[in-house]
């Protein structure tokens, strides 16, 4: 039995179209990744899913509960956890009064072993106000985490958080998962998708477009490459598997030179998805006068895949 | 069972301090100092001094006020989600956060109706104790349609100092258009305002106990309250 099955799941808010027809399965233990830029109906679909706001059509079960059936969604809570993509909290609590006041309202397992593990331990007598963003996610994922569900839903779970605390996130999920807890996590990131889950939907303009296996996806996320040059460049110089979107621009080149006599410019820039060693190689064999390396958005990388150019929220349909 | 009840009353401890503490200071003051100089009958002079404005203008707005804030803050502010993610269903917490709403009122209610007694004993003119009792349990009804008021305006503004703003004016509202009407053509108009059913003077002077009236803002209280939670329940949080 699935731990999550959704069928032609869709919401609209009056003509505004949220989601429309997502249709997936989640396996029990499974990390499932829904995967789509900002606006591409994520949080909508957790929010659904979660019962924070009602389908238009469709149907969905999670762990057997039906989300339309008001008692079903509120017994599904006890064994569901639900992490916020901004997770917020009154202020003048402290940690330990919030703690204990979700304890009350379901059950709480782990609480302490978790904090301990999140190193909040000791900031638990202090007002939640007084807490880094980072702290307050943390906080918020004991109080997703203490009942020991068995199903996990997650939005956003490392967006906004420091790298380190990003991988002790990630770590605390990877251990999760070896505990068979199903997760489902909505991200906009391509690296949380390739390091944390087994399978992704692709969401795109409130449609899910594609599923791929951890396998099918790229070994790490893309990055922008821009670098400048004073070696002639080949226009073919990176057709590789791993490099798109290349340009070569050498404009300026040709000014300088009549001027002041130093040597041409090219400007290279390109979108790559390969290993950091073969990337490291090629640019090893230029000159390099100046050099940009940035994580590419996964629209990009949509666009790639998928062909179309992507507009705001996901762009056009398929 | 009464979990969020509970973690509100926690919440509001300070306020019901403050409440008591304020409203137990104004009346003994009056009773002490401005009593003495007065010509009115002990329970006349409770009623205009420190019920009619105190109790149906004063705790009327503040639990006006206090209600829209009651879910409007939450939803404003996210907190609803993590809130949610616990298995409590929606009707749980509008009950549960009105009932505590209540608990203040019984509590400022109870104390309050206390100390004015001892006062009035202590300066040598009691009020009847039946009215006294009377006045603060009959305003219980009417301060339930305030919270009411404020509980619907929570449910549908977008904002809790909006939802608060507008609860507080509809009451304030309700309370000057019985008094602009009274002894005009249009004094039929009053019947629509609860303040029309709670007359803390009717009650300390004339010894007329209205209970139907009482019976009837209860509905009132009763039917608003339950409309704020099934629009709650209801609704899409975004």
């Amino acid at each position: 039995m699935a731990s999550m099955d959704v069928d032609n799941l869709t919401k609209y808010y009056g003509d505004e179209r949220g989601i429309e027809g997502l249709t997936f399965t989640v396996e029990p233990g499974e990390v499932f990744g829904l995967l789509g830029p900002d606006g591409a109906g994520k949080t909508t679909t957790i929010r659904t899913l979660m019962g924070l706001q009602a389908p238009s059509q469709g149907r969905a079960s999670v762990l057997n509960y039906d989300i339309r059936h008001r008692r079903e969604r509120i017994a599904m809570k006890q064994d569901v956890g639900y992490l916020p993509s901004e997770p917020s909290f009154d202020g003048s609590r402290t940690g330990k009064q919030l703690l204990a006041y979700h304890a009350s309202l379901k059950d709480d397992e782990r609480s302490e072993r978790l904090l301990e593990l999140f190193a909040l331990d000791s900031h638990l007598n202090r007002p939640i106000r007084t807490y880094t963003p980072e702290q307050k996610r943390l906080l918020a994922t004991v109080v997703a985490f203490m009942h020991d569900p068995a199903l996990v839903i997650l939005d956003e779970p490392t967006v906004g958080l420091d790298p380190s605390t990003q991988e002790q996130l990630r770590t605390f999920l990877d251990i999760e998962r070896q505990r068979d807890t199903t997760l489902v996590v909505g991200s906009c990131s391509l690296t949380t998708a390739c390091l944390l889950c087994d399978r992704v939907g692709i969401l795109r303009n409130g449609h899910l477009i594609d599923f791929r296996t951890n396998q099918q996806l790229p070994d790490r996320a893309p990055w922008n490459i821009r670098f400048v040059t004073t070696d002639p460049v080949d226009a073919n110089a990176f057709p590789s598997e791993h490099s798109y979107n290349v340009e070569i621009d050498r404009t300026d080149g040709q000014l300088s030179d009549e001027h002041d006599g130093r040597p041409p410019r090219t400007a290279v820039s390109f979108v790559y998805t390969g290993t950091y060693e073969t990337l490291l190689e090629a640019l090893s064999t230029y000159t390099i006068r100046d050099l940009i390396i940035e994580k590419a958005a996964l629209r990009e990388f949509l666009t790639q895949w998928y062909g179309t150019r992507l507009g705001n929220g996901g762009g056009v349909d398929v | 069972m009464f979990e969020i009840a509970r973690h509100q009353l926690r919440h509001r401890r300070l306020e019901i301090i403050a409440l008591t503490a304020g409203f137990v200071g104004i009346a003994l003051a009056a009773i002490g100092i401005v009593f003495g100089t007065s010509s009115q009958t002990i329970g006349a002079f409770l009623a205009s001094e420190v019920y009619q404005f105190g109790w149906v203008l004063g705790l009327g707005s503040y639990f006006a006020y206090s209600a829209g804030s009651l879910l409007a803050a939450d939803i404003e502010h996210n907190r609803m989600d993590v809130l949610l993610s616990a298995p409590v269903s929606r009707s749980s917490i509008v009950r549960q956060r009105f009932l505590a709403l209540l608990a203040v009122m019984l509590v400022v209610n109870g104390s309050v109706c206390i100390f004015v007694y001892l006062g009035t004993v202590a300066i040598g003119t009691p009020v009847r104790p039946t009215n006294l009792f009377l006045v603060h349990m009959l305003s219980i009804p009417y301060l339930l349609v305030c919270a009411s008021i404020g509980l619907l305006f929570s449910v549908g503004a977008s904002t809790g100092t909006r939802a608060s703003g507008i609860s507080v004016a509809v009451v304030l509202a309700l309370f000057v258009l019985t008094r602009r009407v009274a002894g005009t053509p249009y004094e039929w108009l009053s019947v629509l305002t609860p303040a029309h059913y709670y007359d803390p003077t009717a009650i300390l002077v004339t010894n007329a106990y209205p209970v139907t009236n009482g019976v009837l803002l209860l509905g009132v209280a009763l039917l608003l309250s339950s409309l704020g939670r099934l629009w709650f329940r209801s609704m899409d949080l975004r």
